[in-house]
């Protein structure tokens, strides 16, 4: 079912929402002052519905994280974010000059804080991002010769002039408060990341909708606080996404760069960040999640590249326990493989083979499951192409 | 000799490289040379640091005073005695100071009041940390951030011995540190029980940096010192019978322990023989999963070991079960017997309102009333300041606050707050182990 992507504020809701005919359902984030605080899919008829249903529908889905927000601003106890200093902002782009034009647009409609912008263009196949991003004012450009995210992210690292650095993709758009959130969770000098939520941009396609299906199943509404002491290192899903972040850099430089063996275009096609983030939580520090730090990602519109993607993250799962037990000498790693299989995969396999839910799910999680199989041996041979060509383990 | 403005303190025994570290950076500061003093007391000690002292060429004076060992306390307290300047640091031989320490110490001291100002500590560690100065860097930069935060509610507990400043005056009429304590920790919390009793203003200053230099934090070496450290707690306890609810004495034997922690208690109390032989074989597994980087059991484990020798200082202080239940009664019934001032506000009035009738007031709790009807409480716990109003908003944000004000307020302005609190259970705490 075609399902339209909506953004609403809970203190100014709309008496009648019309869309296109073609909408069978409405996705709508709520924010209450600015801050998502919940979401909830309404169905539409003949792409409409009446403010008195959305307001009772909404009541229903909202929870804790709106209840704090609705007293807070009653109150008068939120805090604006302050600006957001000494801060640089990272797009990795490759090849997709499209999406990251948008991309761009939105990063330029942040507020100005004085925020470096950054662009690493990571080894492409010609000039179209290069000159992309001339067209637009303030931004610093810088190629990576060599593909991969990691190679691009740690490039990143090193070159932006920022005590802090915020990393978003090429195929996502940021909100106006995304960058000042992000840098207010940095505020204590022991959290070495900030990790945001992630909405999808649209939902047009089939794909899209498995996707977002499959990625929201985790989507909560609260500050969170990964740190070290029960930290499951394997569960580095939960914590967020490569996609959205912001670093300390000083941190960064104590815990390590982000491993080239893993992330798109790398041999283990995912995992990066998720490695990272348990690297980090090892070294003592911790990391937020903060759902202020909003962005809207583009999933990936057609079945191919929804396989692709899901597979990519079997392979990151699998490599990352590999890589724990090789490098760290991680004596829970083994274990870790019957829990993600018996808690993670399978039961998403069932779920999907109920065709009432959603047909897709089923050849994602099989996707996701050959990844799998196939990340240790990917892996291997990443090491292998390291240690004669050199790379960050 | 002209009068100087400050004078630092530094009580010492055995360690003269990091001591010469110490004074050295001590020569570097912003502030004029001439209005700084530094008072060395030299508490026993065989490793020649006096001599190291007297040789040292440095631009501010440098005053040297020797003790046979009578412990750190004493040592603060002579040097106190002996300093001339109306201002006093107390400071620890292992801490480098910036050099912009001094000048911070004596901005953050202006103010009509009488000011107690903390400073931080910071902690540089090595290449690849170890676990235990993980733990030492955690615990230190988690007490230092929350100070850093201005609706920080200031309690005994905040003062470290080591990087703060107060007017001599009122050191002097407080007695200075009381020298009863032996051993590890505590005497720093008890100087903060009174000071905030004497009516001092904590405050802190983000900008009089210690580094520390010496991160010999081992493991080995906490667990050595929590039975000294409990000990002390019982005699804090003694001294200021009130505190007892807020020390870990009066966790010990609640009935929420878990359940390893009853088992720890019962073999602390009863069977010490057998625990310490058990306790110590289990030390000795503490690096084999620092090893193995399972870093949860070694947090356990540490945690158990802590739990066993601090009930077996506190049993050798005071006894029995009975004689720890008896002792934290009568702790809890001196806090309730607290003469407390207690205040009233009317949230709807708007925050900025409420805020300036506690800076006006003062109180040590307040009632929170919404439109008239009662929706909660800013409780006093034990050796806290009294409120202020910037601690207003960081109070009612506390996640303990937040389903008292839901239900009560909600029925006034949106209905469906109330639905909305019950829909998802509340957080049992602000963190999340994944």
């Amino acid at each position: 079912m075609l399902t339209a992507v909506i953004d609403l504020e809970y203190g100014a809701l709309p008496d009648q929402i019309t869309l296109p005919e073609r909408y069978g359902q409405a996705l709508v984030l709520i924010r209450i002052a600015d801050v998502p605080v919940g979401q909830v899919y309404v169905s539409l008829l003949h792409g409409q519905i009446d403010g008195t249903d959305l307001q009772a529908q909404i009541n229903q889905a909202l929870g804790q994280p709106a209840c704090q927000r609705w007293i807070h601003t009653t109150l008068g106890l939120n805090e604006p974010a302050p600006r957001a200093s000494d801060v640089s902002v990272v797009v990795c782009t490759r090849n997709r000059p499209d999406d990251l034009r948008r991309c761009l647009e939105s990063l330029m409609a942040l507020p100005d804080d004085g925020q470096e912008l950054l662009v690493i263009d990571s080894a492409p196949s010609d000039q179209r991002t290069r000159d992309l991003v001339a067209t637009f004012p303030r931004l610093r450009y810088l190629r990576a010769d060599r593909p991969g995210m990691s190679v691009a992210r740690n490039l990143a690292m090193r070159e932006a002039h920022g005590a802090i650095v915020a990393f978003t993709d090429d195929d996502a758009v940021v909100d106006s408060g995304w960058l000042r959130a992000l840098a207010r969770g940095l505020d204590d000098p022991l959290v070495a990341c900030v990790t945001g939520l992630t909405m999808p941009l649209e939902l047009e396609t089939e794909a899209q909708l498995a996707f977002e299906r499959w990625m929201s199943s985790g989507r909560v509404f609260e500050r969170r606080e990964f740190y070290d002491r029960w930290y499951d290192p394997l569960r580095a899903d939960a914590i967020g996404s490569g996609n959205n972040m912001a670093i300390r850099r000083s941190a960064w430089h104590e815990i390590g760069p982000f491993s080239t063996a893993f992330g798109v275009s790398s041999e283990v096609r995912s995992g990066e960040a998720g490695l990272w983030f348990s690297q980090a939580v090892t070294w003592g520090y911790r990391i937020v999640y903060e759902p202020a730090a909003l962005i809207w990602h583009r999933h990936r519109a057609t079945m191919a590249e929804l396989m692709t993607v899901a597979q990519g993250y079997g392979m990151g799962h699998s490599a990352r326990t590999l890589h724990q037990l090789l490098v760290w000498h991680e004596g829970r790693a083994l274990g870790s493989i019957t829990k993600i299989l018996l808690t993670y995969a399978l039961p998403r396999l069932i779920d999907g083979l109920d065709r009432q839910r959603g047909t897709l799910l089923a050849p994602m999680m099989l996707a996701w499951l050959r990844g799998y199989l196939e990340g240790p041996g990917a892996y291997l041979a990443a090491r292998h192409q390291m240690r004669q060509q050199g790379g960050e383990l | 000799m002209t009068t100087p403005t400050v004078s630092i303190v530094i009580p010492t025994r055995n360690r003269r490289p990091a001591l010469q570290q110490t004074l050295m950076a001590l020569a570097h500061q912003t502030i004029p040379p001439d209005e700084l003093e530094v008072l060395v007391v030299v508490d026993g000690g065989t490793d020649g640091s006096a001599d190291m002292v007297r040789a040292l060429r440095v631009p501010y004076t440098l005053r040297l005073l020797e003790q046979p060992a009578r412990g750190v306390s004493y040592a603060r307290n002579w040097g106190a005695a002996e300093a001339r300047a109306p201002l006093l640091i107390s400071f620890d031989d292992d801490v480098v100071a910036v050099p912009g320490f001094v000048a911070a110490h004596l901005r953050a001291q202006q103010g009509p009041d009488e000011r107690l100002v903390l400073g931080p500590y910071l902690l540089n560690l090595p290449g690849r940390p170890s676990l235990d100065q993980i733990y030492a860097r955690t615990w230190w930069s988690d007490r230092f951030h929350a100070m850093s935060r201005s609706g920080h509610r200031f309690t005994f507990e905040d003062l470290a011995a080591g990087n703060f400043s107060i007017p001599s005056a009122l050191y002097a009429r407080m007695g200075g540190f009381d020298t009863i304590f032996r051993g590890y920790g505590v005497k720093d919390y008890e100087f903060g029980v009174r000071a905030l009793k004497a009516g001092a203003q904590f405050a802190y200053a983000a900008d009089a940096v210690g580094d520390h230099r010496d991160s010999q934090c081992s493991i080995q070496r906490v667990l050595r010192r929590i039975r000294e450290e409990a000990r002390n707690d019982v005699i804090m306890g003694t001294l200021h019978p009130e505190l007892r609810p807020a020390l870990k004495v009066a966790s010990i034997l609640s009935p929420s322990q878990s359940r390893r922690n009853r088992l720890l208690q019962r073999l602390a109390l009863n069977w010490p023989i057998l625990g310490d032989r058990l306790v110590m074989a289990l030390q000795s597994q503490v690096e084999s999963y620092e090893r193995r980087l399972l870093h949860a059991y070694w947090w356990r484990l540490i945690n158990g070991i802590k739990t066993y020798w601090y009930i077996r200082g506190v049993a050798e202080q005071l006894g029995g079960q009975e004689e720890i239940a008896a002792y934290v009664a009568a702790g809890e019934r001196a806090a309730r017997e607290r003469h407390l001032k207690l205040g009233s506000l009317e949230l709807s009035e708007g925050l900025a309102a409420c805020a300036c009738r506690l800076d006006q007031e003062r109180p040590d709790s307040v009632e929170l009333r919404y439109r008239g009807t009662p929706v909660g409480q800013i409780p006093a716990p034990p050796g806290a300041e009294p409120l202020r109003g910037a601690h207003l908003a960081d109070a009612l944000r506390q996640w303990q606050m937040t389903k008292p004000l839901a239900l009560g307020i909600a029925p006034m302005i949106h209905p469906p707050l109330a639905t909305w609190v019950t829909a998802g259970e509340m957080p049992s705490s602000a963190k999340y182990n994944c």
